[in-house]
């Protein structure tokens, strides 16, 4: 190479990723121990990824029969993937919307301290189905609306036994297409979160107005996006 | 795309390269730019960046670079306008807005006939017309332009369009900007030219510094400033193998080559990458 020069330092535009995590007592045993293994891989792999690393902020919000920010939006350098626990009951209509206030609060931080962002993402991975008494149509309404007003992408993944017909119910669409939702084949979170890290890469370096198109996931039937 | 490298009085080298994620989705580059000399000392040039949610934006991308220079061109030879010695803000703010109003009517026209939604053909734009001692400037959208003068100052000649996302802007289809004259930006430099530029954002963070972090408030601000320790050397380095005797296609070769991989980060870029560097010949 003939020309050489020297480069400035910028700054990173951000892509915050909220999973929002059902820590049931349904999600006991393997479900859980799968879920785990996941979250550490996808940990991993996001690491070893020095742009995305730099780029992709990551939160946890759990939900039983309680509410928890296991891990408020951070670098992948500045926490440890958790191990989560489980009991109880499914507040999944809150734990979602803990979810929404949380990006939105993190992207007025974003606006506050000057920093250019990306559109947040919201995973939520269940697999039953919300405890009775919460406002399923509130919340599909709220998310339809945070869709189209490109506040955030909602991707709701369920595993066996999640009542699908009603995550249906609270699954969005981008440029008039439906996002989600999807079913998990067996236990495959290991496949999904390597797929989810791809796919955060891919977000978070996107230059792309709407539309991400995301790499063919391999724990799924069926997806397009 | 037309790679005219030196007119009689500048040495010009530019080139588009395609990112990495449009590589990896085997989407095309979406950058297009395009050299139009007038005269010995005279110029355009142009860079368009195609919208990546526009699936035939590259298309869009290379007409709009075209016609906007040839457009431009013949306005600038009509008797009415003698560039650049009658050149006034409002007459540049007219003529940019008349000719991309052209060229919209251009892509408009192209869609209808090939049975196309305009939509996907949009594109950013950002058309200079270079001279020894005048520069104009018009763009919308985003992007990057600077010049520098004969002290070997760099200064920004454009501030890009973004949207609250960082990575949203404006297209030459959107129709906000033929009714609010804020999103055509226009500009008139008048100083010894040494050099100028042009680019899409997918250069932007190599040549720019586009942010800085100030830790006492923690906060981030925007920045617009050329990093002259990137453009200093590299004009240098060209106006050197130029003199070695270096062939336009030689030196564009080397620009090509400074494009695609100058560093690990350019090329890990996953952004299309357009960028024109000018250098005025001593």
């Amino acid at each position: 190479m003939l020309l050489k020069a020297e480069f400035p330092r910028n700054y990173e535009a951000k892509t915050i990723c909220c999973f929002v995590l059902d820590t049931s007592g349904s999600m006991g045993g393997e479900p859980i121990a799968e879920l785990n293994n996941g979250l550490k891989e996808f940990h991993e792999e996001i690491h070893n990824d020095e742009t995305t690393a730099q780029r992709l902020e990551i939160a946890i919000v759990t939900f039983d029969n309680n509410i928890k920010i296991v891990q408020e939006p951070a670098l992948v350098e500045d926490f440890a993937a958790p191990t989560l626990t489980v009991t109880g009951t499914t507040r999944m209509v809150d734990g979602v919307r803990e979810a929404i206030t949380l990006v939105e609060t993190r992207k007025q931080w974003y606006k506050q301290t000057g920093q250019q962002y990306l559109r947040p993402w919201i995973i939520l991975i269940t697999d039953g189905a919300p405890d009775g008494g919460q406002n399923i149509h509130g919340l599909a309404q709220e998310i339809r609306d945070g869709m189209n007003n490109k506040a955030f992408v909602f991707l709701a993944v369920g595993v066996k036994g999640a009542d699908m017909k009603i995550l249906q119910t609270i699954s969005g669409s981008l440029k008039e297409k439906s996002v989600g939702p999807y079913m998990l084949q067996g236990l495959k979170f290991s496949e999904f979160f390597e797929w989810m890290s791809a796919s955060m890469a891919i977000a978070s370096s996107s230059a792309e107005g709407d539309k991400v198109s995301l790499p063919k996931p391999t724990w799924t039937d069926g997806f397009e996006i | 795309m037309n790679n005219k490298t030196s007119t009689h009085s500048w040495l010009i080298v530019s080139h588009s390269a395609i990112g990495r994620q449009h590589v990896k989705k085997n989407i095309p580059c979406q950058d297009a730019h395009y050299l139009i000399e007038v005269n010995a000392e005279t110029g355009i040039a142009v860079v368009c960046d195609g919208a990546g949610s526009a699936i035939e934006s590259h298309m869009g991308a290379k007409i709009v670079a075209k016609q906007t220079s040839v457009l431009l061109k013949r306005e600038i030879e009509t008797v009415a306008w003698q560039f650049p010695s009658n050149t006034d803000a409002n007459i540049w703010q007219n003529i940019s807005y008349e000719v991309l109003l052209k060229v919209r009517d251009f892509l408009n026209r192209f869609a209808k006939k090939t049975n196309r939604d305009v939509k996907l053909l949009a594109c950013t734009v950002i058309v200079v017309v270079y001279s020894p001692h005048t520069i104009l400037i018009s763009h919308i959208g985003d992007g990057r332009a600077a010049y520098c003068n004969n002290r070997g100052d760099w200064q920004a000649i454009m501030t890009p369009f973004k949207g609250e996302e960082a990575n949203q802007t404006m297209f030459i289809t959107c129709d906000l900007w033929c009714s609010h004259a804020e999103y055509l930006e226009c500009n008139i430099i008048n100083d010894d030219i040494a050099a100028f530029t042009l680019m899409s954002d997918g250069c932007e963070n190599y040549a720019f510094q586009t942010n800085s972090y100030d830790e006492e408030k923690g906060i981030f601000f925007s920045l617009n400033e050329p990093y002259s320790k990137f453009f200093q050397p590299l004009t240098g380095q060209l106006l050197s193998l130029y003199k070695q005797g270096y062939s336009d296609q030689e030196l564009n070769k080397e620009w090509q080559n400074f494009i695609e991989s100058g560093n690990e980060s350019l090329a890990k870029e996953s952004d299309d990458k357009t960028l024109i560097l000018g250098i005025l010949k001593a």
